[in-house]
């Protein structure tokens, strides 16, 4: 997004991208071959606290939207109040972002699917209607998807309008030029300016060569881990990697009488919104591996149940993160960077509360059993045994968290005693270096980020022209 | 002193066997510096082993003639020119060995000390507390590089912004002369090759003692050594060091020997074969390479003059400046055995009708040991004591290694670590028991079956 804004500015823009350029016809991997190509440290990024919390990001040209599944919100008004409130974030009201989620969603072609719902969906619908509560079908940054089920290994078709098929080639043509596989390894400091980066470039013989590159300005747009892990790298500190939040999630397999064929088709497309911004009820991306994962937490009770793997479907609870995580650089400058969340008592309350809704409504949408990805718990059957979880919690040492969503390591707002940088990115006590991606969202936003993400980003990177005339 | 009796102890050297065996195991012993230089280089040159002994017995050639240790740095400067790899680095691949090397000989030195309840000669002293010095500084390059390169590149900001380049540059260059040893595994058997090398120059002392009829034990031989190297080292400053340590190399082995009971004479005479044996291979051996290298050096230089200037930035991006080479690690991506038979215990194996069940087998254990490799080193040094942990427990009860196990018992015992009661057993074995049966699950081999057995339920 920030390349594409200044490359239309005229700026001389230059991306450095860590990762590799894929071309379409490398997409559509299976989980293994994706993870390798795609993912930062093979999809090996997990987040260590009081309940470990696995956690995956893309490492590639387009990052994140490379392999996501493209859902799109806009930032909830009251998060952005909260956040107006607790960081003093100008500019920020609904009203001010508003152009921005316009033009995003029209050049990104945000839309819903358009075609007959798949069978997870289908009964994923009927559970909600079922319990009368609301919710939507969440649109996508998806034009004409095919259903091929490919979406966190690279979309093939080319429907979902990731970044490396949409914004990335426009900035390309407006003059932006591009090094992949290059990893800046730190910002070269001299008094309150940057002037350049020192990276490390792979070339395509093997070799690698460390560069310094010069520049006017810096924007570090390396996402919500490795943004703080490269400012604290270059001894940028200041509530630099201190807030680090995740929407912790817990899956959940629903076995149901007929044939779903979840791996044959796009993810469920609806969200449970009954209970926003605390806790979302969703559908999870599908695949004999996954499903395995996940049944492994009971695996020699559950194994056989792989043989049904057509009569399933994976679903989640997410919550708003409450808990309090850090990211620091490793020890030894080494291009490690060490992750931690601590789970609140609110998130597991609230996970506790969402699988006991979210394994009502499928019950009530027509599953059989539910099969929460936590050990040593009975699967459940019936209503009772699921709405045992809205007074009991979820055994701390059983359960088994993933998430995918990671912001606010750096945030961004006019409160200098707990952001990194005002309230355009520009990061506090420096005149030249800007935060610009998932790490400057002041808190979690309840909601899948990437539309709050690229709204804020287009507003700074504007403010930036706009200031620097 | 009695000059004639040490003469006529000379005179009565019957070479054969032991002076000519002695001769060999000490080569034998530079065949292996020569190796570890071939290691220490290997992520950015290929050097052959021939070659890289030769340029360590150049060194060695070089410190026998000139004062100084002027040949460490031509021995430097050798490597330099023969794998193309920047001065900065071949200076660091040299003072990695000669740390490595003080520090075992500390060790063997230490270990003699104890094993023959000899006093610590107070020379000794300071060696350690410089060798430990240089260790730490060796171990922090190595095991923090990036540290390093901040430091260097804030610093030089700083002071000489103008030369910030090339300081870095000569950075980069130490860090990737250290970078073979990245690796616990490697700096282990570098340090094992070290220990063997002088283990080889102990073997020279005991032959050359058999000459002599000096009957000493392998410790009291060991403790000569290791003493007369270091004093060689004490006295090594700038300045002082004679060219070849002659004198000091002979009072240091001389009064060893006369203080475990043995004549002066007797003492000088060895000292002096001794000396002999190690100078003279190696000023035939490094005389010659010296003259080789000589007359390949001015073809060299003469058609380096017509080369072409190296790329100092990216062709389409004037910004960048290219500062210098880094080494990389192509990760390994076969698994170990160890790993092969954890994750045939892990998987359904028997469920499925698989048409080659072993590559079934390897291809998710390459995967898993892949998603190790890829770990953080923090969590993955956690996951390797939780393995070696697992490893001594099993070997305890079943007194055999967990691969030498029979497929079921590996399956119980797996299942009873990966999915009992323990949470930090559990916790250690989640990372392979998901990884694995991700893999196992989406391998198409596997999808087949499934599909089918889908079907036939229909
Ligand atoms: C599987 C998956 C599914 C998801 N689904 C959704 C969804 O449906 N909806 C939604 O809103 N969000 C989703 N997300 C989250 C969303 O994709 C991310 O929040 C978003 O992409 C973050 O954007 P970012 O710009 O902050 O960072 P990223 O997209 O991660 O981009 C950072 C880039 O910087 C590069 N980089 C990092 N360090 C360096 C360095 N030192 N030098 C050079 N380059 C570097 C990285 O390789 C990466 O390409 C999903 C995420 C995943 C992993």
């Amino acid at each position: 997004m920030t390349a594409h804004v200044l490359a239309e500015a005229g700026y001389s823009v230059l991306i450095l991208e860590e990762g590799r350029r894929w071309a379409l016809s490398d997409y559509g991997n299976n989980c293994p071959e994706g993870m390798k190509k795609m993912y930062r440290r093979r999809g090996m990024t997990p987040i260590m606290g009081s309940v470990p919390i696995g956690y995956a990001e893309g490492c590639c040209y387009g990052g994140g939207t490379e392999i996501n599944s493209g859902f799109w919100h806009r930032t909830p008004p009251e998060i952005l109040l909260r956040w107006k409130a607790q960081y003093d974030l100008a500019d920020s009201y609904p009203k001010d972002l508003e152009p921005h989620f316009i033009w995003l969603e029209k050049n990104l072609h945000v839309s819903l699917h358009g075609r007959e719902w798949p069978a997870s969906t289908r009964m994923f619908a009927r559970g909600i209607e079922a319990m009368d509560w609301s919710y939507q079908e969440v649109p996508r940054v998806v034009e004409g998807c095919e259903s091929l089920n490919f979406c966190p290994n690279g979309c093939p078709s080319g429907a979902k309008r990731s970044m490396s098929l949409s914004l990335l080639p426009q900035a390309e043509k407006n003059g932006a030029r591009v090094l992949t596989n290059c990893r800046v390894k730190m910002l070269i400091k001299r008094n309150k300016r940057i002037t350049g980066v020192l990276a490390n470039l792979l070339r395509e013989d093997g070799t690698q060569e460390l560069i310094r590159i010069d520049a006017e300005h810096v924007f570090v747009c390396c996402g919500a881990t490795e943004t703080p892990s490269l400012l604290r790298r270059s001894g940028i500190r200041f509530h630099i990697g201190d807030s680090f939040r995740v929407h912790p999630m817990l899956k959940v397999a629903a076995q149901y009488n007929e044939d779903i064929n979840a791996h044959k088709s796009v993810m469920p497309l609806l969200q449970v919104k009954e209970f926003w911004p605390e806790i979302s009820l969703g559908g999870a991306f599908f695949a004999n591996g996954h499903l395995a994962m996940l049944l492994s937490e009971n695996w020699p009770d559950n194994n056989l149940l792989m043989h049904q793997y057509t009569k399933m479907a994976l679903f989640y609870v997410a919550v708003r993160g409450t808990g309090k995580g850090t990211i620091r650089s490793s020890l030894t400058g080494e291009d490690t960077t060490s992750i931690r969340y601590d789970l609140s008592a609110e998130d597991l309350r609230h996970l506790s509360k969402g699988l006991a809704r979210l394994s009502a409504l499928l019950l009530a949408g027509g599953a059989k059993t539910v099969y929460p990805a936590v050990y040593a718990i009975e699967p459940i059957a019936d209503e009772i045994s699921a709405i045992r979880w809205l007074d009991q919690l979820l055994p701390k040492a059983g359960i088994s968290l993933t998430t995918i969503h990671a912001f606010s390591s750096c945030p961004i707002g006019e409160r200098i005693d707990r952001c990194a940088a005002d309230s355009f990115g520009k990061v506090y006590h420096f005149d030249n270096v800007y935060i610009n991606d998932g790490s400057m969202i002041p808190d979690s936003p309840g909601v899948n980020p990437q539309g709050t993400i690229m709204a804020f980003a287009r507003r700074n990177a504007l403010n930036f022209v706009e200031t620097n005339k | 002193m009695d000059w004639a009796l040490v003469y006529q102890e000379l005179s009565a050297v019957a070479l054969f066997p032991w002076f000519f065996l002695g001769i060999t195991i000490y080569l034998a012993g530079h065949v292996a510096r020569g190796f570890r230089t071939k290691r220490l280089v290997s992520r950015d040159a290929h050097l052959s082993l021939l070659t890289a002994s030769s340029i360590v017995i150049a060194g060695y050639a070089a410190n026998n003639i000139i004062p100084a240790r002027v040949g460490e740095l031509i021995r430097a400067g050798m490597l330099s020119e023969r794998t193309g790899i920047p001065a900065s680095q071949s200076l660091t691949v040299v003072c990695i060995e000669r740390i490595l090397d003080g520090i075992t000989i500390l060790l063997l030195c230490a270990v003699a000390v104890v094993m023959t309840g000899s006093h610590v000669q107070p020379f000794i002293g300071i060696v350690p507390l410089i060798f430990c010095a240089a260790l730490l500084l060796l171990l922090f390059v190595t095991y923090a590089p990036q540290r390093l390169i901040a430091f260097i590149s804030k610093t030089a900001n700083i002071v000489a912004p103008r030369s910030h380049d090339a300081i870095l540059r000569h950075a980069a260059a130490v860090v990737n002369g250290t970078a073979y040893i990245s690796q616990p595994k490697q700096f282990c058997a570098m340090g094992s090759a070290s220990i063997l090398i002088w283990l080889c120059d102990a073997g020279l002392f005991i032959c050359i003692m058999q000459i002599f009829n000096i009957t000493l034990d392998f410790w009291q031989v060991l403790l000569i050594m290791t003493i007369a190297n270091l004093g060689v080292f004490i006295v090594m400053s700038p300045g002082y060091a004679s060219p070849g340590y002659i004198g000091t190399f002979h009072v240091l082995v001389m009064q060893n020997i006369v203080a475990l009971g043995y004549s002066q004479s007797i003492a000088l005479a060895c000292a002096i074969t001794l000396h002999c044996a190690i100078y003279i291979p190696i000023m035939l051996w490094g005389g010659a390479v010296v003259l080789w290298y000589g007359i390949s050096l001015g073809l060299k230089l003469s058609l380096a003059r017509k080369a072409r200037p190296l790329e100092t930035s990216l062709a389409h991006i004037p910004e960048t400046k290219i500062i210098g080479k880094q080494s990389v690690s192509a990760l390994d991506e076969h698994a170990t055995r160890f790993m092969y038979r954890l994750t045939e215990a892990a998987l359904p194996l028997n469920q499925y009708e698989l048409s080659n069940p072993a590559t079934v087998v390897s291809c998710c254990a390459d995967f898993i040991q892949g998603e190790i490799r890829n770990l953080s080193k923090k969590i993955q040094m956690l996951f390797y004591i939780g393995m070696l942990g697992f490893g001594t427990l099993v070997c305890f009860r079943y007194l055999k290694l967990f691969p030498e196990l029979p497929l079921p018992v590996r399956i119980r015992i797996f299942n009873w670590w990966a999915y009992g009661k323990i949470p930090l057993t559990r916790q250690l074995f989640k990372l392979i028991r998901s990884t694995a049966l991700l893999s196992f699950f989406e391998h198409p081999d596997v999808m087949r079956c499934l599909e089918e057995k889908n079907d036939k339920r229909k």
